[in-house]
């Protein structure tokens, strides 16, 4: 038998190696495909990448816009637009631009435009803008807010949000309800008449949770007046309005009973189902955004529900709603920024947000709708939230570096509040404490001061 | 001269053999460790270049309630899971042995938990513990009502309950531990078992004065393996309550994580990883410690 | 006298007793196998009777007797309590659907409907309908419905089958819906990353078993400078946790390039892995000195020994490494969080997590079925490997 030497076995060794690492990258070169590719349509063509989120319809509706694209002015500039479903897009972006590969697109939430621009992640529109004389007149000044920073540019929106009062009209009528509430007394009194109980005591119908969906726990007190910077540095400059939010919703906890509300909230399904509360029929009231209308289509169609202006304490003019969007940034390092951009300028252009917004079935960052996106929408009451879009009370998520620290912040007193574990004061304390130790810190850092919102 | 030579060539041959390993350690384990170590002290914010801060970041962790708070998650979950999965498993253990027959089954259906995938787990759970539909509450619901007139808890949406959600869970996993003690208790010699009978002892006596102290050594491993274990449970938590409600469930793994890719605090995480370090250990040494006049090694050796 | 002396022991520190025991064993036995008989139990049932209160633990079918006498498969729809009528819609959205309206919506020849519509409709039949006598809503069901998102899609059906009937025109059978299993595993993206997890896994194992052996081979029997402060080292990383060096880790990969590929999650096994070094070293020293002494006096290299004396003798502990990494990759989530981000790439744990996160209204039925498949590989691996696989894991226990 020929002995075999230690120099054969790691040459042996290292060829093996080589040759399964090779076998796995052509495995995943092959097989391993990033979605939406068409090899026959991308010869010859620069690629940009496109990292988004988004699943199930929303999605497609991403994806038609993006392959109309590569198929029409694409193909005339040369350019293909490769579109990734990317999980955790912020975090990869960040990541990824970090370490010197980002992609040459990425969807993001507005949210988190302020920081990844004061990190220097982010390309500034601005010069785009510049050049190309783009006229962003055409556009809801709200939503351009969302992604500002510094009075710059950093992204475009391309889906936006608003949110409202969601209503159920046929328990209103069996209470003898004819109009929403325009004020939050209005709203208690309702929501008392609604509330139902089984024999047992346990509760079968609750009139307003502001734990369902629970997404927004941290900005109650914009309803009551507040605000959450004085664009002087100060975190929450007026304690009073948040008090009294939390008070409101604290009122509510213990009157349904905590241990009670905990144990029905659990029984309701998620968002997207059958079993979400107000679909089904739980909750009588509820505080949703512009993609209601689109799962309660989908799950309930019978649901007689209709929308109005979320109510404040006082009864205003113009309603408070929240404002936010989904984005497109253009990361730091990108490899093709000018083909990028004008990608960006055909999403956000009436072609691209019909297919985009109306495939999601939500309205437009333009001013102006086109003539019949409505009536072809599939949710009936586009046109509602677009006009809340221009409140000037409308409060923006975004321009805030530190809004992720607030909303976390805000959103655990909010939770120990209605758990019974802390007063409305005392929680609010000390979540103003931390919050403001953040943007202490993060003035010091990038000399910015955010501005009043 | 020749000793020298054939020691010569025996170190190269033995550093041939463990240098796979000599470049794992270095650049998947010590250069990681010691970067962390190093990035502690820094203000690291992924774009930017590491700015050398010197102690703030564990200023800052001595003032930081959420650091706290998770620590004490992590702590009150160690302080019930890991006894109780303990005497689970040895009670378990005891039995099956005890019980003689039908061990294979018993083995299969208790080991069958640890082969579920951790996410399933964790969706299953979930699903379990739902206060209105959770199975859980389903079979606690009549006795709860029927003897204290109570309700059953909120579980997973509670702040009293989740982490005691978490807790009883992690006693659905002990069947590897269960099979481990089995083994063991299956390997003490008969000699000592004689003497005690000779003393007159019976099973209670011989079990809690021969078998459990010979095998103090691997519940003493258990336990250390428990510990670290218990500081590294990330997926469950992540899945299942995403820290909440109210940062009930926050561990501290998962606070490093958030630290450092959602909040791109980078530095400050590697400075917090590094504090969860030092308390392992420092909690490993007191186990040794603890363990010194307890458990009895039989002339092996350790 | 060695094969009568475990028998003895057991006999002396068992009890007369010890049949009692099966008691409490047979209760922990089935408290442990109720999540997973559940999670079956749920897996095979429609949406609507996953939250159903009664904890009815069988998939139930509902059928109705049609006209010509077909057994149709229905959906429960509503229970209905009050007076009013089937009606068939004649004008708005959806001409031709059939609904329920109450008696007090229907005017005339047009009615109110539940959404706030005033449709034109053609009476189709009177209902009467009291809370003492309820009658149901029944609309057909089809095995597509197991992926409907919703109750409208079903609604807007005009061709399915619509009818008011009395409870006892229902007959109730179990019926397991095995096409949740199809349906499940295709809206995770199960075969993909299966594929994609088996190529990790295989991958990972293939690695920590060649380079586990090669170091613990030396660390066991080479006499080399610096064993012994080696082994201490490996030993301490042992307690090193993953969050301590996941960071700079994370900045190792992205400096290689590796982010976003499965590399971070099976190359680093080629490296060696600390536990399973540990474990085998153990092993190794409990081979007899005397055939390695006498294959190194008869000339043969290190190699030549590790490859002819030490391996065959050390099987079960290389099943051992084997199988352990081959669970520890399956099960793995926390790495392929971090490294994985393109969908196409995901493994099965990561794969059902997006699937569980993303799906915001869970369908558990679906959900489990997935689950129940993501589990069976490992199960049905411990099963046929059983006595290697206690053997492996009691080996973990050897000198602890």
């Amino acid at each position: 038998m020929k002995s075999i030497g230690i120099p054969h076995l790691v040459l042996g060794a290292l060829v093996l190696a080589a040759a399964a690492v090779a076998a796995v990258d052509r495995y995943e070169q092959k097989h391993v495909r990033p979605a939406f590719i068409d090899p026959d349509d991308w010869a010859g063509r620069t690629k940009l990448t496109y990292w988004e989120k988004w699943s199930g319809f929303e999605f497609e509706a991403i994806e038609k816009a993006v392959g109309r694209y590569n198929r029409t002015q694409g193909r005339r500039d040369r350019v293909y637009v490769n579109l990734i479903n990317t999980s955790q897009v912020n975090v990869k972006t960040m990541i990824f631009t970090a370490g010197g590969q980002p992609p040459d697109l990425a969807g993001n939430w507005s949210i988190y435009v302020a920081p990844f621009a004061e990190r220097g992640a982010l390309t500034s529109l601005e010069k785009f803008i510049a050049a190309d004389q783009f006229d962003l007149d055409a556009y809801v000044p709200a939503y351009l807010e969302t992604c500002r920073y510094r009075d710059q540019l950093w992204a475009m929106p391309t889906v936006p949000a608003t949110t409202a009062l969601f209503y159920n009209r046929k328990m209103f009528r069996e209470i003898g309800q004819d109009s929403p509430p325009r004020t939050i007394a209005e709203l208690d009194a309702i929501a008392r008449k609604l509330d139902r109980r089984d024999g047992a005591g346990n509760l079968v119908r609750l009139g307003f949770l502001h734990t369902e969906p629970g997404w927004w726990k941290w900005s109650w007190g914009y309803y009551f007046g507040g605000r959450i910077t004085d664009g002087k540095g100060k975190v929450l400059p007026d304690m009073d309005p948040w008090v009294r939010s939390l008070a409101w919703a604290d009122a509510y906890a213990s009157h349904y009973g905590r241990g009670a509300v905990n144990s029905v909230q659990s029984g309701f399904g998620k968002f997207d189902s059958p079993q979400n509360a107000f679909v089904a029929g739980r909750v009588g009231m509820v505080i949703q955004g512009v993609w209601m209308p689109n799962f309660i289509n989908r799950y309930n169609r019978g649901l007689e529900y209709s929308v109005a202006p979320f109510p404040s304490e006082k009864a205003l003019d113009e309603p408070v709603t929240q404002v936010e969007s989904d984005c497109i940034t253009i990361p730091k390092g990108a490899k093709h920024p000018e083909e990028a951009w004008k990608f960006i300028k055909w999403l956000v252009s009436p072609e691209g947000q019909s297919i985009l917004c109306g495939g999601q079935g939500k309205h437009m960052c333009l001013k102006k709708l086109p003539a019949d996106f409505a009536k072809k929408n599939m949710n009936p009451h586009v046109e509602f939230f677009h006009r809340l879009g221009f409140s000037r009370k409308a409060y923006i998520v975004g321009r805030f570096p530190v809004l992720s620290k607030f909303r976390d912040e805000m959103g655990n007193a909010f939770e120990q509040v209605w758990q019974g574990k802390a007063k409305p004061g005392d929680a609010l304390e000390a979540a103003r404490a931390e919050i403001q130790k953040r943007l202490d810190e993060n003035v010091a850092r990038w000399q910015y001061v955010p501005p009043e919102q | 001269m020749a000793m020298g030579g054939r020691q010569r060539r025996r170190n190269m041959v033995g550093l041939l053999f463990v240098s796979p390993w000599i470049c794992g350690l270095g650049l998947f384990i010590l250069y990681p460790f010691f970067a962390s170590i190093l990035y502690g002290f820094t203000d690291y914010s992924v774009l930017r270049d590491p700015e050398f801060v010197g102690t703030d970041n564990y200023a800052g962790i001595a003032a930081d309630p959420i650091f706290w708070q998770s620590l004490k998650v992590v702590l009150v979950f160690a302080a019930f899971s890991i006894p109780l999965g303990v005497v689970t498993a040895l009670s378990l253990s005891i039995m099956l042995d005890a019980g003689k027959r039908g061990v294979s089954i018993y083995r299969a259906i208790f080991y069958l938990p640890q082969l579920v995938p951790t996410v399933v787990v964790a969706i299953l759970w979930t699903w379990l513990f739902n206060a209105e539909f959770g199975l859980v509450n389903h079979i606690l619901r009549w006795p709860l009502q029927t003897f204290f007139g109570a309700r059953p808890p909120g579980w997973l949406a509670s702040t009293s309950w989740a982490l005691p959600a978490l807790v009883f869970m992690s006693m659905w996993q002990v069947g590897q531990m269960t099979i481990i003690y089995l083994a063991k208790i299956q390997d003490v010699p008969q000699d000592l078992y004689e003497a005690a009978a000779l003393d007159g002892a019976g099973f209670w006596s011989k079990t809690w004065n021969v078998t459990l102290p010979q095998i103090s050594p691997i519940i003493l491993f258990n336990v250390v393996m428990a510990i670290i274990g218990c500081f590294q449970v990330f997926t469950e938590p992540y899945i299942m309550t995403g820290g909440g409600p109210a940062r009930a469930t926050h561990f501290l793994s998962l606070y490093i994580y958030k630290l450092a890719f959602e909040e791109y605090r980078m530095g400050y995480a590697c400075a917090v990883a590094l504090v969860l370090f030092l308390i392992i250990l420092g909690l490993t040494m007191l186990a040794l410690r603890a363990a010194r006049g307890r458990v009895y090694y039989a002339g092996e050796e350790a | 006298m060695p094969a009568k002396k475990p028998r003895l022991a057991e006999e002396l520190r068992s009890t007369r007793h010890g049949w009692l025991f099966h008691i409490p064993l047979v209760l922990m036995a089935c408290l442990f196998m109720l999540p997973l008989v559940w999670m079956l139990s749920i897996s095979v049932k429609p949406l609507e009777q996953t939250t159903d209160p009664s904890f009815d633990p069988l998939p139930r079918g509902f059928y109705v007797k049609t006209g010509d006498g077909r057994l149709l498969p229905v959906y429960r729809e509503r229970r209905l309590t009050e007076a009013g009528y089937l009606v068939e819609i004649t004008s708005g959205k959806s001409p031709g659907t059939r609904n329920y309206v109450r008696r007090q919506d229907m005017k005339g020849e047009m009615a109110l409907l539940a959404n706030g519509q005033m449709v034109g409709v053609k009476v189709v039949q009177r209902v009467e309908a009291t809370p003492e006598n309820p009658l149901w809503l029944v609309r057909e069901w089809r095995e597509k419905d197991v992926d409907t998102k919703g109750v409208s899609a079903v609604q807007g059906d005009t061709s399915r089958y619509v009818a008011v009937v009395t409870p006892e025109e229902i007959t109730e059978a179990v019926k397991p819906l095995w096409v949740n299993y199809p349906t499940g595993l295709r809206r995770m993206n199960f075969w993909g990353a299966l594929l994609n997890t088996l190529l990790v896994c295989l991958m990972g194992v293939v690695g920590v078993t060649a380079s586990s052996v090669l170091v613990a081979y030396g660390l066991a029997f080479i006499d080399f400078r610096g064993r012994k402060a080696l082994f201490v080292l490996t030993l301490a990383t042992m307690m090193i946790p993953f969050p301590a060096t996941m960071v700079p880790l994370f900045g190792v990969f992205r400096w290689l390039g590796w982010v976003g590929t499965f590399k971070p999650l099976w190359v680093p096994a080629w490296f060696g892995n600390a536990f399973f070094i540990f474990l085998l070293r153990q092993f190794f020293k409990g081979i007899p000195k005397d055939l390695l002494d006498s294959a190194r006096l008869a000339g043969a290299s290190e190699l030549q020994i590790l490859w002819h004396v030490v391996l065959p003798l050390s099987r079960p502990a290389l099943a051992m490494v084997a199988l352990f990494h081959f669970l520890f990759c399956w099960k793995d989530f926390m790495g392929p969080l971090l490294y994985l981000n393109d969908k196409a790439r995901h493994t099965l744990s990561l794969a059902l997590q997006n699937f569980h996160a993303e799906q915001g209204g869970t369908p558990w039925h679906l959900m489990m079925a997935a689950s129940a498949v993501f589990s069976l590989p490992l199960i049905v691996l411990f099963f046929l490997t059983v006595k290697t696989f206690i053997r492996s894991i009691t080996m973990t226990g050897l000198k602890g």
